[in-house]
């Protein structure tokens, strides 16, 4: 009876032994693969979160009544256009990633909406206005769904301008004014 | 007769039991085993970590990149980023950290420079030499197509312009004196050394072996090509600019030899297509490929005048050298045709050199860019 017991206690501690290697080997593997998979996908949201990381620090930086200016390179892409957004602390059209704050934001679009998701990238600034340079945007697309099928004619290109700075797929140079209580976002490209 | 069978018995059970123990020691054994090479494995991997495994890592992460994307089928090839992210090199005295170019940013490789200024100097040069050949060498040395179809999948005629990689950037803190910057002499250190763990110098590695000189390139000879940056916002901008980029930049070009031919006699060539462009040390000048594309243009000496803003940072950047390889590109069979309306063919020109780290000096070379920032 001892022995058998004694047997059944080498067994459990040699499996487990064993079950618990295993596990660890898994965890690095799959460890593996999920960086390998981060080298060669996202790479425009790691490029939109580092952009607005050194455009926060670049703002930080700045004493009241200083004005930056510095190149930028953005994230492109000729899918899915990004843009640099901004939100006053008063602006209730801010996205709910700035809580209660001013706050800028890199984003697949120029929207809240876009803001909201996770390819959103917002950073809070301790001012109490932003103004974002405005930008002539040119939109098309298809025309809108009316049903019953056939053809549906593309709708027009149609500009708008929004406060909005748009990157392109080489360097843009961001200047930037900071106020007492707000902070002018301007470019050139 | 019981007396022996209880004999058997014991023995049986004591072989047993020996079996027991030995299985335990087996088990031990087998959990050295297993465990023993995962923990001395996450060790190793710590120590290269340590010792900046990471930046080795990464140069190694975009040359693999680049040449996934120049080898792979253009399927695949159109998912294939380039992994390149720029370094941010800040050359200091020890106080400051290059914060007029380079505050704010992450991952910044601070060099500590010595009091001596000749010692300086040539750390300095060691590092911008480095920079720009570990830039070659990692976009595959100007021979491999990168962008060519990478850009026709997604829409693009590779003859929109330059595609460019920035692969790093070094700026020197304002803490260090004009005597050192005066004392930098990139071309001699490209001719008299040797690249890290090799036989060769780096003028011998970007060209052919045979050549130990530089050409002397007369502005005079671009005289009708010239296309000098006239725009005086340039020097209200970037009065203060200390910084360097180290461009990588490719364009697909079916007349290349009209391209080449516009460098003429003025620059290195190998009869591997390889060359070295070295402007006249005390002016400042980038070479754009422009459009080299459905009609010949010429390549161009941009720059000069307009930047001497650099005041006193001019004299190292008059020393900057290009690089480049123009000739036949390694790509897939689906763009080695030239097609008038999409570009394409495996003609095309390569380039290495250092910039001045300002939007519209790289924006006049570069229609793209690429990488991570």
């Amino acid at each position: 009876m001892q022995i058998y017991n004694k047997n059944i206690r080498k067994g459990l501690i040699r499996d487990t032994t064993s079950l618990v290697v295993a596990i660890i080997g898994i965890l690095l593997l799959l460890f593996a693969v999920y960086q390998l998979y981060k080298v060669f996908v996202e790479q425009d949201s790691e490029v939109a979160k580092r952009t607005i990381n050194i455009i926060e620090a670049k703002i930080n930086l700045l004493e009241e009544g200083q004005t930056g200016k510095f190149p930028i390179k953005g994230p492109w892409n000729k899918n899915r256009k990004w843009y640099l957004v901004g939100w006053g602390k008063e602006n209730t059209e801010r996205p709910d990633k700035c809580y209660f704050d001013s706050c800028i934001c890199i984003c697949d679009g120029y929207l809240k909406e876009s803001c909201q998701g996770r390819n959103g990238f917002c950073r809070k600034v301790d001012v109490k206005n932003i103004n974002v340079e405005k930008t002539l945007i040119f939109n098309s697309g298809p025309g809108p769904n009316v049903g019953g099928g056939g053809n549906v004619p593309a709708r027009p290109e149609q500009r708008e301008e929004v406060s909005a700075i748009e990157f392109p797929a080489n360097l843009i140079e961001l200047q930037i004014k900071k106020n007492k209580d707000s902070l002018e976002i301007g470019y050139k490209k | 007769m019981q007396k022996e069978l209880k004999k058997e018995e014991t023995k049986l059970k004591l072989r047993e039991g020996m079996k027991i123990n030995k299985r335990g020691e087996i088990e031990v054994e087998q959990t050295i085993k297993f465990v023993l090479p995962v923990l001395a494995f996450l060790i190793v991997l710590g120590f290269l970590a340590y010792l900046g495994f990471k930046e080795a890592a990464q140069e190694d992460i975009c040359h693999l990149t680049v040449i996934s994307r120049g080898t792979s089928p253009q399927a695949v090839q159109a998912e294939i980023p380039l992994k390149c992210t720029t370094k941010k090199i800040c050359l200091t005295d020890g106080k400051g950290k290059c914060d007029e170019s380079l505050a704010g940013e992450e991952n910044l490789d601070i060099i500590k420079l010595p009091k001596d200024s000749r010692k300086a100097a040539r750390i300095i040069e060691e590092t911008s030499v480095a920079s720009m050949y570990n830039c070659w060498k990692m976009m595959g040395e100007g021979k491999v197509d990168i962008f060519g179809n990478y850009l026709i999948s997604r829409g693009l005629r590779p003859v929109e312009g330059p595609t460019c990689v920035i692969c790093s950037r070094v700026a020197i803190d304002k803490g260090i004196s004009q005597s050192i910057i005066n004392d930098v002499n990139l071309h001699e250190y490209m001719r008299s050394n040797k690249v890290p763990g090799g036989d060769k110098t780096y003028l011998q590695s970007f060209t052919d072996s045979s050549f130990n000189t530089y050409p002397y390139v007369s502005t005079k000879s671009f005289q009708d090509k010239l296309n000098t940056i006239k725009d005086e916002n340039i020097e209200e901008v970037h009065a203060s600019g200390r910084e360097i980029g180290l461009v990588f930049m490719q364009i697909k070009a079916p007349k290349i030899s009209e391209a080449v031919g516009n460098l003429g006699s003025d620059a290195l060539f190998s009869a591997g297509g390889a060359f070295m462009v070295s402007s006249v040390k005390g002016t400042s000048g980038i070479i754009s490929l422009g459009k080299l594309g459905l009609k010949s243009a010429p390549v161009v000496l941009g720059g000069g005048a307009a930047l001497a803003a650099f005041s006193g940072f001019n004299a190292y950047l008059g020393q900057t050298t290009a690089a480049g390889y123009c000739g036949a590109l390694a790509t897939t069979p689906l763009v080695k045709n030239y097609d008038e309306e999409k570009g394409g063919g495996d003609q095309g020109c390569s380039i290495v050199q250092a910039v001045p780290y300002d939007f519209r000096s790289i924006n006049t070379m570069c229609a793209n860019i690429e990488g991570i920032p």
